[in-house]
């Protein structure tokens, strides 16, 4: 046994174990923490397993910008019902055991048999390759993202969006504004943001660049944006604004608008849906995509339909 | 020689995160540990970028190494402040162990 098996078998045990420490956990706010420890964890491995995208996306959305959501969820929890909030969960479903123990059982057969199949010639990854050519992309997910599977794309962003009209409809009648945290006008927080915010638009306009090409793209270059969409709000530099406005909404509904038009535009011209245009209405589609990823995701931490700005 | 250099400055770097570590769950109150997590930790961030660099011996990967050290030394003497403030107003030192 060589020593890269031994820190991949090690790096699975500490997943497992991590998960187990969110399921288990007797308190809301240890598996939160433990949770977004399993997603650095999670981030990891995709890079070891080669998965560039992956452990990108799985850095910034589910480690960074998930773990924020759900802080923000557990402080506003805390002041809407504190004995929820800090209440110890001792009790265990009998049935969850058995539905666990019946799904680490099928997840483990279906391992064991995919590792000892033999690779299918013909399968979808090997025509994709074979076909990337064609469209001039370095990158095979993003081919996959916007020029095979365009349309899981385009109702993935309806999810999206979906999704945060629900948040707001669950949401609307409460009173969220909890996020600023204290010490936001100390003069090294504010030369940490004034470090932090250029740089962090550059690695979002980086990512989004060079997404046809090499591992990056609209949704992790939106994570790195809404990422410092949650600084601004921490720090009282955006604040969450009651009543929406054409702009959020413009955001909002980017995307999906984009990638409709990625629909349409072949078919106005007698072509197939989502026919190749090039790359440029690849990186316009990516473009507005990170727009929506972002608002959305920075408006779920405000919890507001819009942002407006606070103290400068 | 080079190599030897960098598996030096590799073993102490983890040596200083483990030590970090173990000062983050054994010392007995918030602003000890903030102490042994922040100091000892980006020693050894340092360390291990720098055995990284000489191991890589190209200069745009020894300054994209350096930023990130900078970038988490950063982060983290704000964060350790921010913290240790948001202690002290809850709770005041009192030198004794809580």
């Amino acid at each position: 046994m060589n020593a890269q098996i031994v820190v991949d078998i090690a790096l699975g045990l500490i997943l497992v174990g991590l998960a187990a420490q969110v399921a288990l956990g007797r308190h809301l706010f240890r598996s939160i923490v433990f949770y977004v420890a399993f997603g650095l964890a999670m981030a990891v491995i995709w890079a070891r397993l080669g998965a560039a995208d992956l452990a990108l996306a799985d850095a910034a959305i589910g480690a960074g910008l998930t773990g924020a959501l759900m802080m923000v969820a557990f402080r506003r929890l805390v002041g809407i019902d504190p004995e929820q909030a800090q209440a110890q969960m001792t009790r265990h479903s009998h049935v969850a055991v058995a539905v666990a123990a019946l799904t680490a059982g099928l997840v483990a057969t279906v391992g064991l048999a995919a590792l000892t199949m033999a690779r299918a010639p013909e399968s979808a990854g090997m025509q994709v390759l074979a076909r990337l050519e064609e469209t001039g992309l370095g990158n095979p997910v993003t081919g996959v993202l916007l020029v095979f599977r365009g349309f899981d794309t385009l109702i993935e962003m309806a999810v999206l969006l979906t999704a945060f009209v629900g948040s707001r409809v669950m949401t609307q009648r409460s009173r969220l504004n909890v996020t600023t945290i204290s010490g936001f006008e100390l003069p090294l927080v504010r030369t940490l943001v004034a470090v932090i915010l250029p740089l962090a638009v550059l690695i979002a306009m980086h990512l989004l660049w060079i997404g046809a090409d090499q591992p990056g793209g609209a949704f992790q270059a939106g994570a790195v944006l809404a990422g410092s969409g949650v600084l601004l709000l921490l720090t009282g530099t955006l604040l969450p604004a009651p009543r929406s406005n054409a702009m959020a909404r413009l955001a909002l509904v980017a995307g999906v608008a984009a990638l409709s038009l990625l629909v349409l535009v072949p078919l106005s011209q007698g072509r197939p849906p989502l026919a190749f245009l090039g790359k440029g209405s690849l990186l316009f589609a990516e473009a507005a995509m990170m727009v929506s990823v972002a608002v959305s995701l920075t408006l779920l931490f405000a919890g507001a339909p819009a942002l407006k700005a606070g103290r400068q | 020689m080079i190599d030897l250099l960098a598996l030096v400055m590799l073993l102490a770097g983890c040596f200083f995160v483990f030590a970090g570590t173990v000062g983050m769950l054994r010392l007995p109150d918030v602003y000890c540990r903030l102490h042994a997590l922040t100091k000892a930790d980006n020693l050894g961030l340092l360390l291990i970028c720098l055995s990284l660099a000489l191991l890589a011996g190209r200069l745009r990967i020894t300054l994209l190494l350096l930023l990130i050290w900078l970038l988490a030394l950063l982060a983290s003497t704000v964060s350790a402040h921010l913290i240790a403030r948001h202690s002290r107003a809850r709770r005041p030192p009192t030198g004794e162990p809580q």
